[in-house]
């Protein structure tokens, strides 16, 4: 599980810029709101598109979701439990990259 | 070898902390270069002024606003046509430069009522427009001019007339990002929510960040319209003023200059709700992406989906003619910041090419958190390039071609390099399908030009022989 982690965060890192918007909270929100969405969205369960941000971050989650699926074939083998776990453990090392960790200064400031 | 002094800066290592040299398994967690911060003395920067950030960017691509800029005329001249922004309405933003033409003698009693005299001869000249942006800069500012209480009597006079004041002198920041910054949240701040346009589709979006270098905003509106989707405003790209005041009415703001027009797309959504979408709009992958997320926001896929099977149909296979002739190809890209990591991967997925040194004047940490994660191994960072690091990069590096702006662009003339202006471009427009074609060819013909050769042989000594 852990190569399979290393290589979808991989590929969000090398590929998105929602992480990387231009604060904490910012890219707190993108990362948890799209990751839940992608888990989601592979799992066949519903997905709310109720608000602005919900869209967004469902528009966001269905092309990763089809750039995962079309560039890692083991991803397909996966139960909806496994993807569950994957998407929590990918969430933890972008938080860890782009929030908790991150040397940007800028990140904090509370002004735009 | 993280952040790294090269031999030309070992009289001031400070710079040390702005040169970074990527290598496998890390992250910017562990390095991260010092961006957006004063330039060390003693470093030759190749930097812009924050006035220039906010006119020559962003204000000045307005195509029905007169831009007057109170303050000596080179300010006004040195920020003009030296961007191809061009419009759909006979390029009047292109044609002109307006100043208040400071001298001496109104440095030392004031500069209020040559404004007021300005202002008022470029809107009888001008007839045709009603708007108006006014530039301090570093001469007016230091002197203390009102500008907006100038402006609040003017507007009152003409009663017709609508006036933003730009208030970020050329000493305002460290860099052109001042001017970004200090446009987007005063233009956010005082004029978004002051007009409303027709809305005339269920699907809105603000496009943020494009400029309309050479057609690309023009492409980008060809296919919103296609998919049945309403550009409120481009900002600031082939745009109008009061489609700038009404970028509240739009459901999404599509972001592509992430640094220049950040802010704004920010502010859009703390204070209207609106959110913002980024998207990569250069390189054919990448633009496909980009289609696909903004139409899966409206729920029109199948409206995205004709219009990149018709453009690939049409495009891709000239692009794999260049991308045969160009893979393996060398090149750096030394522009402002968002292009460093726009055009990364672009590069080397689209095109085959590898990316070996890329230079930001003005990127923020946030740009080389995104350039260091799309970049290769071995692949050198810099902040804030001074010209000497430039010829020891690209000793280090050997590129076959590099993208850089007019000035840096003579300087690797010199040592028989081929660039391409990555500012404004050869011939573009480079977003969009077309584009990503377009920059391809002109990829292919830098690099294979024989031009470059010949100009580095002696021929006195030929003719000798």
């Amino acid at each position: 599980m852990e190569d399979k982690v290393q290589a979808v965060y991989n590929y969000i890192v090398e590929r998105c810029l929602w992480q990387f918007f231009s604060r904490n909270w910012d890219r707190e929100r993108n990362i948890k709101g799209i990751m839940k969405d992608v888990a989601l969205l592979y799992s066949g369960k519903e997905v709310s598109k109720e608000t602005s941000d919900e869209k967004c971050y469902y528009a966001d989650a269905k092309i990763l979701l089809e750039q995962i699926l079309d560039k890692f074939t083991w991803f397909e083998e996966l139960n909806s439990k496994d993807v569950f776990e994957l998407t929590d453990k990918v969430i933890d090392k972008l938080m860890y990259l782009a929030v908790t960790n991150s040397l940007n200064v800028e990140r904090t400031v509370e002004y735009y | 070898m993280p952040m790294t002094l090269l031999k030309c800066d070992e009289s001031i290592p400070e710079r040390k902390r702005h040169v970074y040299i990527k290598e496998d398994g890390e992250d910017t967690t562990q390095f991260l270069p010092a961006s957006n911060v004063p330039t060390i003395p003693g470093s030759l920067s190749e930097r812009g002024c924050s006035y220039c950030g906010a006119k020559l960017v962003i204000g000045g691509v307005l195509k029905d606003t007169i831009q007057m800029i109170h303050g000596p005329v080179g300010c006004a001249y040195n920020t003009w046509h030296t961007k191809r922004y061009p419009s759909d309405n006979d390029n009047f933003q292109l044609k002109y430069a307006w100043s208040s033409d400071m001298k001496e003698s109104n440095v030392v009693f004031g500069g209020e009522g040559k404004l007021r005299k300005s202002i008022m001869e470029a809107f009888k000249e001008f007839p045709e427009s009603k708007r108006m942006f006014i530039y301090t800069t570093c001469a007016t500012a230091l002197i203390g001019d009102d500008l907006k209480g100038v402006v609040k009597k003017v507007e009152g006079e003409l009663g017709d007339v609508d006036i933003f004041t730009v208030e970020c002198p050329g000493f305002a920041g460290v860099s052109q990002s001042k001017g970004h910054h200090v446009l987007n949240i005063d233009w956010v701040n005082n004029k978004v929510g002051t007009y409303e346009q027709k809305i005339t589709s269920p699907y809105t979006v603000n496009v943020i960040g494009d400029y309309n270098i050479q057609g690309d905003s023009q492409v980008l509106s060809r296919y919103m319209e296609e998919m049945g989707i309403q550009v409120v405003c481009h900002f600031t790209g082939n745009a109008t003023y009061d489609e700038c005041r009404s970028m509240h009415q739009a459901k999404l703001s599509i972001t592509n200059c992430a640094r220049s027009a950040g802010y704004i797309a920010n502010e859009l959504y703390k204070q209207y709700g609106i959110p913002r979408m980024d998207v990569d709009t250069w390189g054919f992958t990448y633009v496909t992406e980009s289609l696909k997320k903004i139409a899966a926001f409206f729920g029109i896929e199948d409206k995205a989906q004709a219009l990149i099977d018709r453009e690939t149909e049409k495009y891709k296979d000239t692009l794999d003619w260049y991308k045969e002739r160009l893979k393996g190809k060398k090149v750096a890209i030394w522009t402002g910041g968002p292009r460093l990591w726009h055009w990364t991967k672009a590069l080397e997925d689209d095109l085959g090419m590898e990316v070996v040194a890329m230079s930001s004047k003005f990127g923020h940490q946030e740009d080389f958190e995104k350039v260091i994660a799309r970049g290769r191994k071995g692949a050198i960072y810099v902040d804030d390039g001074n010209e000497l690091e430039f010829f020891e990069v690209i000793d280090m590096v050997k590129p076959d071609l590099i993208f850089t702006g007019p000035r840096v662009g003579e300087l690797v003339k010199k040592v028989h390099i081929p660039y391409i202006n990555g500012h404004a471009y050869h011939n573009g427009p480079y977003m969009g399908f077309e584009g990503a074609v377009n920059m391809a060819r002109d990829l292919y013909n830098a690099i294979y030009s024989p031009m470059f050769k010949l100009a580095g042989v002696n021929i006195k000594e030929l003719m000798r022989k």
